[in-house]
């Protein structure tokens, strides 16, 4: 076993790159081994630290994609060529399509960076996938030409401003309703990965949701991002149809900073 | 061949083994404690519990590496008003489970402690080293009388339905003789230790690395200092030991056994062996046991002391 060190270590942001009006994608000089569907803890001196997925790694470098709309992603989007920022990881499952021929991904606004990360790993593999993209407005959407590279590019918005007018778990519907996928692979808000899954559930066909809590460790060890048994940054953060069947806080229960159980609606109104 | 007996009895609460899950490990929810409990743990701690909701602070609050983890989590709680669910949660275990409360103040450490007593827990464990206290952190695990007083005060509402444990800092010169005025009040055990205070500094962003740049040191680092401040109380007490701090395996658990200990918090260890870290250092001291001619575990207690 290599020798564990879960302090940050400092990177130089090598590139910044906008992919919407509100979104940007951080890039570092950095090789890691990482997979599609884990993440790092980005640490802001005296700011903060916060998980991220990545998006990019390997030859590209290592980045990822930040919606910038509180304090701490804020600064994320004024970062420049040449600053130095913390990195830790990378942590957690990731998203597993081994023995998955033909999948379906969907991503809803910023749960589509991991997926992009992932759309192109299945291209390499050879893999068929089709990838359904949705956000609030055409300026909530990104990565389309990449995406359009790896896999057959299904887009809505709520407004219907690019794309259908629907919202992702319509065009999931229908998507299932028209071809055999061996698997589905989520993520975003969980309120919709929620209906994606029951979805899921209705044809049977195999679901992947990758989760969102609170984290403050991120390896297992503080309990603040536990969902029923599990702890979403270590055992997750990608859970299977198997668990959220049964679980009986997926789509509804998560847990304040202050430890207090708050249903998911709540939740998203005040963030974490 | 004799068979190795693990269990014991702590306060009259029955363990089938030392190990106990140190307070702020795994306890957000009764959901991650019970699994805890499936992995061979004696008892398990909740985190613990204030007054009033807070958030604690923003990360990075844990960071951790082979030898030593760090952590400024804040005591984030609650709040003991709106806690039901974990009570709930907590009553439905197939094992004891300690209840751990902090105060700012005398008052509201009396405050909480009451409405604990109450619900009638196994064991109580009174956190000393609350960070953000009135008058300065740590100030009832280091000072001398306002530790009396706090247990006194404590005592007079839980009375005898619920034993108290208070658990101690290293951050003093004496715990020995803070953890005697303890049991003067009437403290029925101790927990000793919490967190070591200490920094870490990133030296290419040259900050703290913790955003409350003070935090404090658990896990292998934190060993020596744990077995010493055990065996200083162990001396000084009559009352058993919760012996936290560092321990890892079994030959670290049977070293703060013969300081003083009768059971065993442990919590880093979780990081560095995983959740199964209970059984698998219950394993390696029944082991360690059977080569050395223990049958008991209490036959360890202070057998290091002349
Ligand atoms: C495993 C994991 C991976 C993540 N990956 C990414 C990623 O790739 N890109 C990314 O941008 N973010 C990601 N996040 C979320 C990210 O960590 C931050 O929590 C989020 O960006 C808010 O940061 P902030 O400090 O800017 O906002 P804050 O200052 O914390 O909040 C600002 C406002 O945003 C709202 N808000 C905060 N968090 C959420 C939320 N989760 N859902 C809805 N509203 C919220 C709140 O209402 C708040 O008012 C991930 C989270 C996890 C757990
Ligand atoms: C992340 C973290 C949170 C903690 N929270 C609490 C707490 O809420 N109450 C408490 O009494 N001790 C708390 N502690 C201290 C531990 O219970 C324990 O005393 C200490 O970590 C030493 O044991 P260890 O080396 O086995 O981890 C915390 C420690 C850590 C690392
Ligand atoms: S964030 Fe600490 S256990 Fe998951």
């Amino acid at each position: 076993m290599s020798e564990r060190n879960d302090f940050p270590r400092m990177v130089r942001v090598a590139k910044v790159v906008w992919e919407n009006p509100s979104t940007c994608t951080i890039l570092f000089d950095e090789r890691m081994d990482v997979k599609p569907g884990q993440y790092v803890m980005v640490w802001l001196p005296r700011v903060d630290e916060k998980p991220m997925s990545v998006t990019y790694a390997g030859g590209k470098g290592l980045g990822f994609t930040a919606l910038v709309h509180g304090e701490t992603t804020r600064k994320m989007g004024a970062l420049k060529k040449g600053d130095l920022v913390g990195v830790r990881g990378p942590y957690g499952n990731w998203f597993d399509f081994a023995k998955a021929k033909k999948a379906l991904l969907v991503g809803g606004g910023v749960g589509v960076p991991p997926l992009a990360f992932l759309a192109e790993e299945m291209a390499k593999k050879g893999m068929r996938s089709m990838f359904i993209m949705g956000a609030r407005s055409k300026d909530g959407l990104m990565f389309e030409q990449r995406i359009g590279k790896a896999a057959e590019l299904r887009v809505c918005t709520d407004d219907g401003s690019k794309g259908r007018k629907a919202r992702t778990p319509e065009l999931v519907a229908e998507a299932l309703a028209g071809e055999r996928f061996d698997c589905v692979y989520t993520c975003g808000p969980e309120i919709m990965m929620k209906k994606v899954f029951d979805e899921c559930e209705k044809r049977g066909v195999e679901c992947q949701a990758s989760l969102e809590r609170y984290f403050k460790c991120a390896f297992g060890a503080c309990g603040q991002c536990c969902l029923d048994d599990k702890l979403v940054c270590a055992d997750g953060t990608v859970f299977g149809s198997a668990f959220l069947r049964k679980s009986s806080e997926f789509g509804r229960y998560s847990y304040a900073r202050t430890g207090a159980r708050i249903t998911l609606e709540e939740w998203m109104k005040h963030g974490m | 061949m004799a068979r190795i007996d693990l269990s014991l009895s702590l306060c009259g609460v029955k363990l089938a083994n030392p190990t106990i899950l140190a307070s702020g490990f795994l306890g957000v929810s009764p959901f991650t404690l019970e699994r805890v409990g499936r992995c061979g743990v004696g008892a398990v701690t909740m985190k613990s519990v204030g007054p009033r909701p807070w958030p604690g602070y923003p990360n990075p609050t844990v960071v951790a590496n082979e030898e030593f983890m760090l952590n400024a989590v804040g005591l984030p709680t609650a709040g003991y008003k709106n806690i039901e669910p974990e009570w709930e949660g907590m009553r439905k275990l197939k094992i004891p489970f300690i209840a751990s409360l902090y105060g700012t103040s005398l008052e509201e450490y009396a405050e909480v402690a009451a409405d604990f007593a109450a619900r009638k827990p196994p064991l109580i464990e009174l956190d000393l080293s609350c960070p953000h206290a009135k008058k300065g952190g740590h100030q009832f695990a280091t000072n001398l009388d306002l530790a009396r007083k706090l247990v006194e005060k404590v005592k007079a509402v839980t009375g005898r339905r619920v034993p108290v444990f208070a658990k101690l800092s290293p951050n003093c010169p004496n715990i020995g003789e803070i953890a005697a005025a303890c049991e003067a009040a009437g403290a029925d055990g101790i927990t000793a230790i919490n967190t070591a205070s200490a920094m870490a500094i990133d030296i290419e962003a040259k900050c703290p690395v913790l955003y409350n740049k003070r935090g404090g040191l658990s896990g292998p680092a934190l060993k020596p200092i744990a077995v010493k401040c055990v065996y200083d109380v162990y001396e000084k007490v009559h009352i058993p030991i919760i012996a936290t701090g560092g321990i890892s395996t079994g030959r670290d658990a049977v070293e703060l056994l013969m300081a003083g200990g009768t059971g065993l918090g442990i919590g880093t260890a979780i990081y560095l062996r995983g959740i199964d870290c209970f059984e698998k250092i219950c394993g390696e001291m029944e082991a360690w046991m059977k080569e050395n001619g223990y049958t008991k575990v209490k036959q360890l207690t202070g057998a290091a002391h002349e």
